[in-house]
């Protein structure tokens, strides 16, 4: 209690600082007047009487000086003055503090994105309780496949051995009230959850029966937030899984979202059902691989005898098993990252946080030694005063701190940010989360890093101010120590040459976006389409089913026409089938296929160049057509006219009926490829998409359309369902995003080059300011002595340029494949590189140069 | 009149036995405190007051504003209970050490 009191006592003169002042100052006076009159009474005259108090009191300034050093923490008080300075002089030279706090969060930020990003996919320790004891059980064959287990050897196993756990991941069909999603399942044992420490955030991990005889399943927490809304009372409620009805045990924590990294589970059900379920009924008694083996091992168990223990259990004396040949049978493996293959990948990565931090330190740190020059003269003055130059290099490392705490919170701004974005950008293209957020560890990590930028920006100025001297100063003489000229030279050089690069990228990414964008899709990206994926569930023919589909979707108002096909070209699966063409008088041709409905090239906007398109009149028992692509028809034909021609493909006999342009099939990166189309009404299965042209925007007709269609067919199961317009934003996500990600960077790169140029020209400007006074004084005029700054920014900048476009060739040479009619050597890329380079260079230079333009030269010259 | 250089824990020590019997302004104490060590001990300023600092933080002291005998607007500083139990503590400590001292300094 008293220790508080202390402290509550000491903290008083922060608060009531002028208060207690005058109250010291008040019993002051009144001990003297006491003292005056004590002697007046004891004889002396008042001046003598005044004089002896005085004597006797002794110090009063010191007297005062020593109450106030006892009365408040004498520490902080010494910081708080030492922040306001640091604020005031960091105020004073805006812009180049600006720059300082730019650069180091660039470079914190930057470093802490990555380690994000790491952290999430390696570091971070395994979501379930002591990660290195779980081990997985795999054989191998003799071509290093991995053969599962069928579910007898996992009783086998399980009999031998304890915390054995066997799953399968499957795909299975979430019923939803407008479309169904395919969700990520997990078929596990019921020691599943107790043999990984999990529990569950919301009910519980339980995967047997549930009370009213269903069976139950446990929600992934994604799963539950983005189709449940995170309904809590999720608990006991039915889901249908492949039209079968489970009843939700309990739900998952955040963290946990199964076994591997990035690929987050949706929901867990339970082997006792699935091996009573007519699906999985025949896997009872089978040895065939469906299933992975996992097991927690005791510590200090050997693994080989275990091993050989899980292997004999499965081979048995009835060879129930028989050994892959060559291989050495069962083997455990750890399941998660051991801390050495952990330590490894960090190990990696260090030299990029090391390089990328240390570049924006340097910066800052050149930008700081440059305000640090032009302040020697108040640094000589202080240190005449009485100042220690401890005292004075304590002024500049809390300023270099100030500078690196706003760049950390800056830093931890740039981070957040890119991180979010991240995440959203890989969750949109390949639905694969992550779980990339910042963290706690991110944050220590950041004060690490901004511990470590203060220390590497704020060395040089102190140490400069520890080695002046002050006579020197004064006379306004003596350099400040030769500086490693060279290091700065190159650093800014370097940075000059990597923002080249990134910048010559970005411009061709960019190009290539844009010719991506441009390139004729062999349809019209533009229409109002709705695209509705579909898997028919009555039992009726495909292409009755069809008929009657499009026309209850053509009633709905709003809508053009319906037509199908077996996918649309662009989409991310599907696009490898392949059918054999048999040619007379040549080889056999493999040509893409794609099965399409009626009036498909139409409504697509693809041209047709001779004949017809499929017509309704193409289903089953009318004669077989095709319609061949240009590529196609040269190859088999020549130049002659495909139409009327008869095709055999897979042995059957088509007529094609028509011909139409090439288009790309699966990317916009891709060449042509011979391709045909027959009539999806005459195909018996196989994938489905439907096709839906709408008067008006598409958007609002998605939920009427997947109503009607429901309505018509209960069980048909939709996935990914969207328009058009969200389908070809897709199919060029990776150009979009290559070339966002090259201009990041090359802004970036070019922000932090300026900055180091900046820091460097103005050091040099303040160096030799008695120079260019003397040179002025001899007549040199303003814009010679800027010329001559620029001049030498220019000297710095170019061999980095030069440089620069080497790399540039030669990156862009590797990227090429990538680029759509862009050529790796583009001219005009490479001259707006250069441009750009020298444009900023120049920009950097200016300000010192206009800086050096004012230099009075009678000041300059002076000795002050 | 002997300027002793007193120890920090001394001075506060003899401080508090000062302001036993009643409460003091600064200086009324350093009266007192002359008057106790027979005119041998002159306190300066720069010590008294930073050591009535020390005491007031340890809440050995209290202080208040109050009038003098001649009108004037004085700072009087009293003893706390704790103040009071301190004193002691530290009057049987110094016994000890200055007898235990004494004791060695005798010894032959």
């Amino acid at each position: 209690m008293s220790r508080l009191r202390q402290i509550l006592f000491r903290l008083q003169p922060f608060f009531r600082r002028q208060k207690i002042e005058t109250g010291l100052s008040d019993e002051i006076r009144t001990h003297l007047e006491m003292q005056t009159e004590a002697n007046l009474a004891a004889g002396m005259s008042p001046v003598e009487a005044r004089n002896a108090a005085l004597r006797e009191f002794g110090g009063v300034d010191q007297a005062r000086e020593l109450y106030r050093d006892e009365r408040s923490i004498l520490w902080l008080e010494n910081l708080l003055r030492d922040l306001r300075f640091a604020g005031r002089a960091l105020l004073k030279n805006r812009g180049s503090t600006a720059l300082a706090v730019i650069s180091i969060a660039l470079g914190i930020g930057l470093t802490t994105a990555i380690f994000g990003v790491t952290d999430a996919l390696i570091f971070r320790p395994a979501a379930y309780t002591r990660s290195e004891e779980v081990f997985g059980v795999s054989s191998r064959g003799d071509d290093q496949r991995i053969i599962g287990y069928g579910w007898r050897d996992y009783e086998d196993m399980a009999r031998v051995a304890r915390n054995v756990v066997a799953y399968q991941r499957v795909g299975s069909v979430l019923a939803g009230p407008f479309n169904d999603e395919v969700v990520l399942t997990y078929i596990a044992t019921p020691n599943f959850f107790s043999m990984l420490g999990v529990r569950a955030a919301l009910g519980n991990a339980s995967l047997g029966s549930a009370g009213d005889g269903r069976p139950e399943v446990v929600l992934g927490h994604g799963l539950w937030m983005r189709r449940f809304g995170g309904d809590p009372t999720i608990v006991g409620k039915t889901i249908r899984l492949n039209s079968e009805p489970f009843t939700v045990a309990g739900v998952m924590p955040a963290a946990f979202t199964g076994l591997i990294r990035g690929i987050p589970c949706d929901v867990w059900i339970g082997t006792d059902h699935y091996l009573d379920s007519p699906g999985g009924r025949y896997e009872r008694s089978s040895r065939s691989s469906q299933f992975e083996i996992i097991m927690r091992v005791p510590p200090a168990t050997a693994l080989e005898g275990l091993a050989e223990r899980l292997d004999a259990a499965i081979r048995g004396i009835d060879g129930h098993k028989p050994a892959p040949s060559g291989s050495p049978g069962t083997v455990l493996e750890p399941l998660a990252l051991t801390w050495r293959q952990k330590l490894v990948a960090g190990g990696g990565l260090l030299p990029v946080f090391a390089l990328v931090l240390f570049v924006a330190c340097a910066n800052a740190a050149q930008l700081r030694l440059a305000q640090a020059e032009a302040r020697k003269k108040e640094m000589g003055v202080r240190l005449a005063l009485g100042s220690s130059p401890w005292r004075l290099a304590r002024l500049l490392i809390v300023e270099t701190l100030l500078i690196a705490g706003a760049g950390a919170v800056g830093g931890l701004l740039i981070a957040a940010g890119t991180i979010a974005l991240l995440n959203s950008a890989v969750t949109t293209v390949s639905g694969i989360d992550l779980g990339l957020n910042v963290d706690w560890r991110g944050g220590l990590f950041t004060l690490a890093a901004t511990l470590l930028a203060s220390a590497l920006a704020g060395l040089a100025p102190v140490r400069h101010a520890l080695r002046l001297n002050v006579l020197d100063i004064l006379k306004s003489e003596g350099g400040m120590g030769r500086l490693k000229n060279r290091m700065q030279r190159l650093l800014v050089g370097g940075q000059t040459a990597a923002s080249v690069v990134f910048f010559g990228l970005a411009l061709l990414f960019t190009t290539s976006f844009h010719h991506a964008s441009a390139v004729w899709m062999g349809f019209d990206p533009n229409k109002t389409m709705v695209v509705i994926p579909a898997a028919p569930s009555l039992p009726m023919a495909r292409s009755a089913w069809l008929e009657q589909v499009s026309e209850r979707l053509r009633a709905v108002p709003g809508v053009r026409d319906v037509t199908f096909a077996r996918r649309l070209p662009l989409s991310p699966s599907g696009g490898g089938m392949k059918l054999r063409i048999e040619v007379p008088g040549q080889a056999p041709i493999a040509a893409g296929v794609n099965m399409v409905g009626s009036n498909y090239f139409g409504m697509m906007g693809t041209r047709l160049l001779s004949g017809r398109g499929i017509d309704p009149g193409d289903r089953v028992g009318a004669p077989l057509v095709a319609v061949v692509s240009q590529l196609l028809a040269r190859q088999i034909l020549g130049n002659q006219n495909p139409v009327g021609e008869t095709l055999t493909i897979e042995g059957d006999r088509y007529q094609v009926v028509g011909l139409v342009e090439d288009a790309p099939s699966n990317d916009l990166h891709e060449g042509s490829q011979p391709f045909v189309y027959l009539a999806a009404a005459q195909m018996a299965r196989g994938d489905l998409t439907l096709i839906v042209e709408t008067a008006g925007a598409p958007g609002p007709l998605v939920r009427p359309l997947l109503q009607e269609l429901k309505h018509f067919d209960a069980g048909v199961v939709t996935n990914g369902v969207m328009t058009l317009r969200q389908h070809v934003d897709r199919a060029l996500f990776p150009d979009r995003a290559a070339a966002v990600i090259t201009t990041s960077l090359g802004v970036l790169g070019f922000v932090l080059t300026a900055a180091g140029l900046f820091g460097m020209v103005q050091f040099s400007v303040n160096r030799r300011t008695r120079e260019i006074g003397v040179r002025m004084a001899l007549g040199a005029g303003p814009e010679m002595i800027q010329r001559a700054v620029l001049r030498e920014a220019w000297f710095i900048v170019s061999p980095g340029v030069i440089v620069g476009l080497f790399l540039l060739g030669g990156g862009a040479w590797c990227c090429q494949s990538w680029f759509i009619k862009v050529s790796p050597l583009d001219p005009t890329a490479y001259a707006a590189c250069a441009l750009a380079a020298t444009a900023i260079s120049l920009l950097a230079a200016w300000l010192p140069a206009q800086r050096a333009t004012r230099v009075n030269p009678v000041d300059a010259l002076r000795a002050e | 009149m002997v300027k002793s250089d007193l120890l920090p824990g001394t001075l506060e020590m003899l401080i508090l036995k000062a302001l036993q019997l009643e409460p003091m302004h600064g200086f009324g104490l350093s009266v007192r405190l002359k008057q106790m060590s027979r005119d041998l001990f002159q306190v300066e300023m720069g010590s008294l007051y930073p050591a009535l600092c020390r005491l007031e933080a340890q809440g050995w002291v209290n202080a208040k504003w109050g009038v003098s005998d001649n009108n004037r607007k004085a700072r009087y500083y009293a003893l706390t209970p704790a103040g009071r139990k301190q004193l002691q503590a530290e009057t049987t400590q110094w016994e000890l050490l200055s007898s235990t001292i004494n004791a060695m300094l005798r010894a032959t």
